[in-house]
Protein backbone atom coordinates (compact mmCIF):
# COMPACT_ATOMS: atom_id res chain seq x y z
CA UNK A 1 0.00 0.00 0.00
CA UNK A 2 1.13 3.58 -0.72
CA UNK A 3 2.10 4.75 3.33
CA UNK A 4 3.63 8.01 1.97
CA UNK A 5 1.99 9.68 -0.58
CA UNK A 6 4.06 8.64 -3.41
CA UNK A 7 1.32 7.00 -5.42
CA UNK A 8 2.88 3.78 -5.92
CA UNK A 9 2.65 1.23 -3.13
CA UNK A 10 5.56 0.89 -0.76
CA UNK A 11 7.58 -2.05 0.79
CA UNK A 12 7.72 -2.84 4.23
CA UNK A 13 9.63 -5.71 6.11
CA UNK A 14 10.56 -6.09 9.99
CA UNK A 15 13.91 -7.71 10.81
CA UNK A 16 15.49 -10.03 12.57
CA UNK A 17 18.27 -7.89 14.17
CA UNK A 18 19.47 -4.45 12.75
CA UNK A 19 22.59 -2.92 10.88
CA UNK A 20 24.75 -4.20 13.28
CA UNK A 21 24.30 -7.35 15.78
CA UNK A 22 23.56 -5.76 19.85
CA UNK A 23 23.33 -2.11 18.51
CA UNK A 24 19.74 -1.80 16.32
CA UNK A 25 18.00 -4.55 16.80
CA UNK A 26 14.52 -5.36 14.68
CA UNK A 27 13.94 -1.65 12.89
CA UNK A 28 11.14 -1.48 10.56
CA UNK A 29 12.51 -0.93 7.20
CA UNK A 30 10.85 0.93 3.83
CA UNK A 31 11.44 0.84 -0.18
CA UNK A 32 9.54 3.31 -1.48
CA UNK A 33 7.26 2.02 -4.35
CA UNK A 34 8.44 4.08 -7.97
CA UNK A 35 5.94 2.07 -10.07
CA UNK A 36 6.12 -1.04 -12.51
CA UNK A 37 8.00 -3.32 -9.57
CA UNK A 38 10.91 -0.80 -9.05
CA UNK A 39 11.63 0.77 -5.21
CA UNK A 40 13.76 3.05 -3.67
CA UNK A 41 16.81 2.10 -1.90
CA UNK A 42 15.94 0.79 1.99
CA UNK A 43 14.91 3.55 4.99
CA UNK A 44 14.77 2.64 8.24
CA UNK A 45 11.20 3.76 9.20
CA UNK A 46 10.71 6.21 12.13
CA UNK A 47 8.49 7.66 14.69
CA UNK A 48 7.36 11.04 15.08
CA UNK A 49 10.54 12.26 16.75
CA UNK A 50 12.69 11.04 13.85
CA UNK A 51 13.73 8.27 15.59
CA UNK A 52 13.64 4.47 14.55
CA UNK A 53 10.54 2.67 15.52
CA UNK A 54 11.55 0.27 17.92
CA UNK A 55 10.16 -1.56 20.89
CA UNK A 56 12.03 -0.54 24.19
CA UNK A 57 14.63 -0.84 25.51
CA UNK A 58 16.07 -1.61 22.04
CA UNK A 59 18.64 -3.88 24.12
CA UNK A 60 16.27 -6.60 24.83
CA UNK A 61 14.84 -9.62 23.16
CA UNK A 62 11.50 -7.79 22.43
CA UNK A 63 12.84 -5.44 20.02
CA UNK A 64 14.24 -8.52 18.05
CA UNK A 65 12.45 -10.51 14.94
CA UNK A 66 9.92 -7.67 14.26
CA UNK A 67 7.13 -7.93 11.79
CA UNK A 68 5.39 -5.14 10.44
CA UNK A 69 1.56 -4.86 9.28
CA UNK A 70 0.24 -1.21 8.70
CA UNK A 71 -3.69 -0.85 8.89
CA UNK A 72 -6.32 1.95 10.65
CA UNK A 73 -6.38 0.32 13.65
CA UNK A 74 -8.36 3.03 15.53
CA UNK A 75 -10.44 4.06 12.36
CA UNK A 76 -9.03 7.78 12.37
CA UNK A 77 -8.24 7.46 8.25
CA UNK A 78 -4.62 7.15 8.02
CA UNK A 79 -2.59 3.68 8.91
CA UNK A 80 -0.60 2.77 11.96
CA UNK A 81 1.85 0.43 12.50
CA UNK A 82 0.98 -2.98 14.24
CA UNK A 83 4.77 -4.72 15.08
CA UNK A 84 4.57 -8.35 15.83
CA UNK A 85 8.44 -9.24 17.97
CA UNK A 86 10.66 -11.70 19.30
CA UNK A 87 8.86 -12.40 22.53
CA UNK A 88 5.30 -13.02 20.60
CA UNK A 89 3.91 -9.57 21.41
CA UNK A 90 1.76 -7.28 19.13
CA UNK A 91 2.45 -3.62 19.54
CA UNK A 92 0.42 -0.85 18.17
CA UNK A 93 2.13 2.18 16.84
CA UNK A 94 -0.33 4.68 16.41
CA UNK A 95 -0.32 7.24 13.35
CA UNK A 96 -0.17 10.23 15.41
CA UNK A 97 0.15 12.52 11.99
CA UNK A 98 -2.01 11.76 8.97
CA UNK A 99 -2.51 9.60 5.93
CA UNK A 100 0.16 11.32 3.77
CA UNK A 101 2.83 12.18 6.50
CA UNK A 102 2.74 9.42 9.13
CA UNK A 103 3.83 10.35 12.61
CA UNK A 104 4.29 6.86 14.55
CA UNK A 105 3.98 7.43 18.37
CA UNK A 106 7.11 6.54 20.26
CA UNK A 107 6.24 4.01 22.66
CA UNK A 108 3.93 1.25 21.23
CA UNK A 109 0.30 0.08 23.01
CA UNK A 110 1.10 -3.52 23.66
CA UNK A 111 -2.40 -5.63 22.51
CA UNK A 112 -3.50 -7.75 25.55
CA UNK A 113 -6.07 -10.70 26.29
CA UNK A 114 -7.67 -10.76 29.38
CA UNK A 115 -5.61 -7.90 30.07
CA UNK A 116 -2.31 -10.20 29.65
CA UNK A 117 0.91 -9.76 27.08
CA UNK A 118 2.62 -11.57 25.70
CA UNK A 119 -0.93 -12.69 23.64
CA UNK A 120 -0.22 -16.22 24.29
CA UNK A 121 2.98 -18.28 25.59
CA UNK A 122 4.97 -18.62 22.63
CA UNK A 123 7.21 -16.48 20.52
CA UNK A 124 7.61 -14.47 17.30
CA UNK A 125 4.39 -13.15 16.58
CA UNK A 126 3.75 -12.50 12.64
CA UNK A 127 0.34 -9.70 13.05
CA UNK A 128 -2.65 -8.95 10.58
CA UNK A 129 -5.47 -7.31 11.20
CA UNK A 130 -8.80 -8.22 9.31
CA UNK A 131 -12.11 -8.86 9.53
CA UNK A 132 -11.66 -12.60 10.52
CA UNK A 133 -15.51 -13.01 11.86
CA UNK A 134 -17.50 -11.09 9.51
CA UNK A 135 -18.80 -8.42 12.15
CA UNK A 136 -17.68 -5.35 10.18
CA UNK A 137 -14.48 -4.60 12.98
CA UNK A 138 -10.90 -5.62 12.23
CA UNK A 139 -9.74 -8.41 14.53
CA UNK A 140 -6.26 -9.86 15.24
CA UNK A 141 -4.92 -13.55 13.15
CA UNK A 142 -1.34 -13.89 14.51
CA UNK A 143 0.86 -16.71 13.45
CA UNK A 144 3.76 -17.92 16.00
CA UNK A 145 7.52 -19.37 16.25
CA UNK A 146 5.40 -22.87 17.43
CA UNK A 147 3.33 -23.06 13.71
CA UNK A 148 0.18 -21.89 15.66
CA UNK A 149 -2.30 -19.38 14.14
CA UNK A 150 -4.47 -18.31 16.45
CA UNK A 151 -7.43 -15.71 15.90
CA UNK A 152 -8.31 -12.64 18.19
CA UNK A 153 -11.72 -11.12 17.93
CA UNK A 154 -11.68 -7.22 19.24
CA UNK A 155 -12.94 -6.45 22.71
CA UNK A 156 -14.27 -2.82 23.45
CA UNK A 157 -14.19 -0.14 21.12
CA UNK A 158 -12.30 1.24 18.31
CA UNK A 159 -8.98 1.95 19.31
CA UNK A 160 -8.92 0.08 22.00
CA UNK A 161 -6.39 -2.86 22.56
CA UNK A 162 -7.81 -4.76 24.38
CA UNK A 163 -9.00 -8.62 22.51
CA UNK A 164 -10.87 -11.77 23.09
CA UNK A 165 -9.07 -15.27 24.40
CA UNK A 166 -7.62 -16.76 21.12
CA UNK A 167 -9.12 -19.16 19.19
CA UNK A 168 -7.04 -21.71 17.00
CA UNK A 169 -7.27 -21.73 13.79
CA UNK A 170 -4.38 -23.90 13.21
CA UNK A 171 -2.70 -25.52 15.78
CA UNK A 172 0.82 -26.48 16.30
CA UNK A 173 2.24 -28.64 14.15
CA UNK A 174 4.66 -31.80 15.05
CA UNK A 175 8.18 -29.89 14.78
CA UNK A 176 10.21 -28.75 12.16
CA UNK A 177 12.83 -31.29 12.02
CA UNK A 178 11.42 -33.68 9.74
CA UNK A 179 12.76 -37.04 8.36
CA UNK A 180 10.59 -37.98 5.39
CA UNK A 181 10.12 -41.57 2.92
CA UNK A 182 10.74 -41.02 -0.92
CA UNK A 183 7.54 -39.84 -2.54
CA UNK A 184 5.83 -38.71 0.92
CA UNK A 185 4.81 -35.01 1.79
CA UNK A 186 6.36 -33.37 4.68
CA UNK A 187 4.04 -31.71 7.50
CA UNK A 188 3.77 -27.81 8.09
CA UNK A 189 6.79 -26.82 9.67
CA UNK A 190 7.39 -23.96 12.13
CA UNK A 191 7.41 -20.32 12.57
CA UNK A 192 3.78 -19.43 10.91
CA UNK A 193 4.51 -16.33 8.76
CA UNK A 194 1.01 -15.26 7.89
CA UNK A 195 -1.19 -13.66 4.72
CA UNK A 196 -4.82 -13.17 5.14
CA UNK A 197 -6.59 -13.09 1.73
CA UNK A 198 -8.71 -14.13 -0.36
CA UNK A 199 -6.95 -16.34 -2.14
CA UNK A 200 -10.11 -18.07 -4.30
CA UNK A 201 -11.59 -15.34 -5.08
CA UNK A 202 -14.88 -16.94 -3.47
CA UNK A 203 -15.57 -13.97 -0.90
CA UNK A 204 -14.12 -15.21 2.21
CA UNK A 205 -10.62 -14.88 3.67
CA UNK A 206 -8.09 -17.54 3.33
CA UNK A 207 -5.00 -17.97 5.08
CA UNK A 208 -1.13 -18.39 3.39
CA UNK A 209 1.22 -19.41 5.97
CA UNK A 210 4.92 -19.58 5.25
CA UNK A 211 7.00 -22.12 7.58
CA UNK A 212 10.43 -23.18 8.32
CA UNK A 213 11.54 -26.62 8.86
CA UNK A 214 14.65 -28.93 7.84
CA UNK A 215 14.28 -31.61 5.58
CA UNK A 216 15.66 -34.84 5.26
CA UNK A 217 13.97 -37.08 2.28
CA UNK A 218 14.95 -41.06 1.73
CA UNK A 219 16.57 -42.28 -1.68
CA UNK A 220 13.43 -44.28 -4.29
CA UNK A 221 16.04 -46.74 -4.31
CA UNK A 222 15.91 -48.29 -1.27
CA UNK A 223 15.65 -51.91 -0.33
CA UNK A 224 13.47 -53.38 2.16
CA UNK A 225 16.29 -53.85 4.94
CA UNK A 226 17.30 -50.12 4.03
CA UNK A 227 13.94 -49.55 4.41
CA UNK A 228 13.23 -50.57 7.90
CA UNK A 229 16.73 -48.99 9.47
CA UNK A 230 15.43 -46.06 7.27
CA UNK A 231 12.34 -45.94 9.82
CA UNK A 232 14.38 -46.71 12.85
CA UNK A 233 16.52 -43.78 12.33
CA UNK A 234 14.17 -41.82 11.41
CA UNK A 235 12.16 -42.62 14.59
CA UNK A 236 14.96 -42.08 16.24
CA UNK A 237 15.69 -38.29 14.79
CA UNK A 238 11.81 -37.59 16.16
CA UNK A 239 12.54 -38.71 19.19
CA UNK A 240 15.87 -36.88 20.22
CA UNK A 241 14.27 -33.83 18.84
CA UNK A 242 10.97 -33.95 21.16
CA UNK A 243 13.42 -34.56 24.10
CA UNK A 244 15.41 -31.53 22.80
CA UNK A 245 12.92 -29.23 22.56
CA UNK A 246 11.41 -30.60 26.07
CA UNK A 247 14.66 -29.52 27.76
CA UNK A 248 15.19 -26.71 26.46
CA UNK A 249 11.93 -25.38 27.83
CA UNK A 250 12.60 -27.04 31.03
CA UNK A 251 15.77 -24.42 30.91
CA UNK A 252 14.01 -21.78 29.95
CA UNK A 253 11.41 -22.24 33.19
CA UNK A 254 14.74 -22.95 35.29
CA UNK A 255 15.80 -19.61 34.08
CA UNK A 256 12.92 -17.89 34.92
CA UNK A 257 12.39 -19.18 38.22
CA UNK A 258 16.14 -17.71 38.93
CA UNK A 259 17.32 -20.83 39.31
CA UNK A 260 19.76 -20.24 36.21
CA UNK A 261 22.89 -22.72 38.44
CA UNK A 262 22.78 -25.70 40.82
CA UNK A 263 21.84 -29.07 40.47
CA UNK A 264 18.67 -28.88 39.00
CA UNK A 265 20.32 -26.83 36.14
CA UNK A 266 23.30 -29.05 35.99
CA UNK A 267 21.66 -32.31 35.58
CA UNK A 268 19.33 -31.02 33.12
CA UNK A 269 22.53 -29.51 30.66
CA UNK A 270 23.47 -33.37 31.01
CA UNK A 271 20.77 -34.67 30.01
CA UNK A 272 20.28 -32.12 27.07
CA UNK A 273 23.96 -32.69 25.81
CA UNK A 274 23.12 -36.45 25.86
CA UNK A 275 19.52 -35.78 23.74
CA UNK A 276 21.78 -33.74 21.14
CA UNK A 277 24.66 -36.55 21.23
CA UNK A 278 21.50 -38.78 19.79
CA UNK A 279 20.16 -36.33 17.86
CA UNK A 280 23.66 -36.22 15.72
CA UNK A 281 24.10 -39.50 15.58
CA UNK A 282 20.81 -40.83 14.45
CA UNK A 283 21.05 -37.89 11.97
CA UNK A 284 24.34 -39.76 10.96
CA UNK A 285 23.33 -43.00 10.12
CA UNK A 286 20.51 -42.11 8.06
CA UNK A 287 22.05 -39.30 6.13
CA UNK A 288 23.24 -41.89 4.01
CA UNK A 289 20.07 -43.13 3.12
CA UNK A 290 18.90 -39.95 2.02
CA UNK A 291 18.99 -38.09 -1.21
CA UNK A 292 21.26 -35.14 -1.42
CA UNK A 293 24.48 -34.35 0.95
CA UNK A 294 23.22 -36.44 3.96
CA UNK A 295 22.64 -33.78 6.36
CA UNK A 296 19.03 -31.45 6.86
CA UNK A 297 18.06 -28.68 4.45
CA UNK A 298 16.97 -25.83 6.08
CA UNK A 299 13.57 -24.83 3.92
CA UNK A 300 10.50 -22.84 4.00
CA UNK A 301 7.71 -23.41 1.61
CA UNK A 302 4.04 -21.45 1.70
CA UNK A 303 1.01 -23.32 2.78
CA UNK A 304 -2.65 -22.41 1.68
CA UNK A 305 -5.84 -22.41 3.64
CA UNK A 306 -8.60 -22.77 2.06
CA UNK A 307 -11.44 -21.71 4.25
CA UNK A 308 -14.71 -23.67 4.13
CA UNK B 1 2.68 -46.28 -3.94
CA UNK B 2 4.50 -50.19 -3.24
CA UNK B 3 2.73 -51.89 0.10
CA UNK B 4 6.19 -51.50 1.34
CA UNK B 5 6.24 -47.91 1.29
CA UNK B 6 3.03 -47.62 2.39
CA UNK B 7 4.05 -49.64 5.65
CA UNK B 8 7.02 -47.50 6.21
CA UNK B 9 4.91 -44.28 6.29
CA UNK B 10 2.63 -46.49 8.79
CA UNK B 11 5.23 -47.48 11.08
CA UNK B 12 6.42 -43.76 10.92
CA UNK B 13 3.34 -42.68 11.65
CA UNK B 14 2.48 -44.76 14.46
CA UNK B 15 6.11 -44.87 16.36
CA UNK B 16 6.57 -41.49 16.58
CA UNK B 17 3.11 -39.63 17.37
CA UNK B 18 3.29 -38.31 13.90
CA UNK B 19 -0.50 -40.13 13.53
CA UNK B 20 -1.68 -36.74 15.67
CA UNK B 21 -1.04 -35.15 12.05
CA UNK B 22 -0.30 -37.65 10.07
CA UNK B 23 1.06 -36.50 6.34
CA UNK B 24 -1.28 -35.26 4.19
CA UNK B 25 -4.59 -34.92 6.50
CA UNK B 26 -6.29 -32.04 7.82
CA UNK B 27 -5.01 -29.91 10.64
CA UNK B 28 -8.81 -27.84 11.24
CA UNK B 29 -11.72 -28.36 10.06
CA UNK B 30 -11.89 -24.82 9.29
CA UNK B 31 -10.47 -25.12 6.21
CA UNK B 32 -9.68 -27.36 3.36
CA UNK B 33 -6.84 -29.64 2.98
CA UNK B 34 -3.83 -27.17 2.76
CA UNK B 35 -1.24 -27.25 -0.37
CA UNK B 36 1.55 -25.63 -1.25
CA UNK B 37 2.10 -23.06 -3.47
CA UNK B 38 4.03 -24.59 -6.93
CA UNK B 39 6.65 -23.52 -9.46
CA UNK B 40 7.39 -25.19 -12.66
CA UNK B 41 10.69 -26.14 -11.21
CA UNK B 42 9.26 -27.52 -7.77
CA UNK B 43 7.97 -25.64 -4.84
CA UNK B 44 7.83 -22.33 -3.79
CA UNK B 45 10.42 -22.14 -0.93
CA UNK B 46 12.22 -19.69 0.89
CA UNK B 47 16.25 -19.78 1.40
CA UNK B 48 17.04 -21.24 4.73
CA UNK B 49 13.08 -21.24 6.12
CA UNK B 50 11.20 -18.58 7.90
CA UNK B 51 9.13 -17.94 4.17
CA UNK B 52 6.94 -14.78 4.46
CA UNK B 53 4.83 -14.41 1.90
CA UNK B 54 2.34 -11.47 0.35
CA UNK B 55 0.05 -11.31 -2.57
CA UNK B 56 0.63 -8.05 -4.15
CA UNK B 57 0.52 -7.16 -8.12
CA UNK B 58 4.08 -6.16 -7.92
CA UNK B 59 4.23 -5.78 -11.96
CA UNK B 60 1.06 -4.18 -12.22
CA UNK B 61 -0.51 -6.46 -15.08
CA UNK B 62 -3.90 -7.02 -12.84
CA UNK B 63 -2.93 -9.84 -11.34
CA UNK B 64 -1.56 -10.39 -7.67
CA UNK B 65 2.13 -12.37 -7.64
CA UNK B 66 3.27 -13.79 -4.66
CA UNK B 67 6.54 -12.06 -3.16
CA UNK B 68 8.24 -13.92 -0.10
CA UNK B 69 10.36 -12.88 2.26
CA UNK B 70 12.91 -15.31 3.35
CA UNK B 71 16.01 -15.59 5.89
CA UNK B 72 19.14 -15.97 3.63
CA UNK B 73 20.58 -12.48 3.33
CA UNK B 74 16.94 -10.96 4.05
CA UNK B 75 16.07 -11.15 0.36
CA UNK B 76 12.60 -11.11 -1.31
CA UNK B 77 11.63 -13.70 -3.62
CA UNK B 78 9.51 -12.28 -6.86
CA UNK B 79 7.07 -15.15 -7.97
CA UNK B 80 5.07 -14.15 -10.93
CA UNK B 81 1.59 -14.59 -11.83
CA UNK B 82 0.93 -15.99 -15.48
CA UNK B 83 -2.44 -17.03 -15.15
CA UNK B 84 -2.67 -20.00 -12.87
CA UNK B 85 -2.07 -18.90 -9.54
CA UNK B 86 -5.33 -20.37 -8.50
CA UNK B 87 -3.97 -23.78 -9.16
CA UNK B 88 -1.61 -22.55 -6.79
CA UNK B 89 1.18 -22.02 -9.68
CA UNK B 90 3.51 -19.45 -9.81
CA UNK B 91 6.54 -19.24 -12.68
CA UNK B 92 9.72 -19.57 -11.13
CA UNK B 93 11.35 -17.01 -8.67
CA UNK B 94 13.46 -13.85 -9.34
CA UNK B 95 15.29 -12.12 -6.48
CA UNK B 96 13.78 -8.43 -5.62
CA UNK B 97 16.13 -5.77 -6.96
CA UNK B 98 16.79 -2.07 -6.99
CA UNK B 99 19.04 -1.27 -9.51
CA UNK B 100 21.47 -3.80 -9.68
CA UNK B 101 21.25 -4.57 -6.23
CA UNK B 102 18.98 -7.21 -4.38
CA UNK B 103 16.29 -5.55 -1.71
CA UNK B 104 17.69 -7.41 1.65
CA UNK B 105 16.62 -6.72 5.27
CA UNK B 106 19.14 -7.48 8.13
CA UNK B 107 19.15 -10.40 9.16
CA UNK B 108 22.15 -9.63 11.73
Amino acid sequence: MDVYGNRHPDLFSGSYMGESIGMTPGYIYVWLGQGQGRFTEREIVRNGAGDPVQFSPASESRAFATEPHLVDWDSDGDLDLLIGNMTGDVGLFVNEGNRRQPAFAVEPVILVTGGQSPLVPTDMASPEAVDWNGDGRLDLVVGFEDGSVLFFGRAGEDGEVSLLAAEVLLPAPSGDYQVIPAGAVPWRGSHARIHVTDFDGDGTLDLLVGDRLSLMTGRADLTEAEQQEFAHQAIAVRRAYRRIRELSRQRGELIESGSSRGEAMNRLMREYTAAIREFEEAKNAVGPLCTGTNSMTATGFVWVYIRR
Amino acid sequence: MTASRLALLSLLACSTGLSSIPVGAQESELFHEPFRLRTPSGFVEAGRGYAAPVLFDIDEDGDRDLIVGQFRSGYFRVFRNDGRAEEGLFNDHVLLETGSINLSAPVG
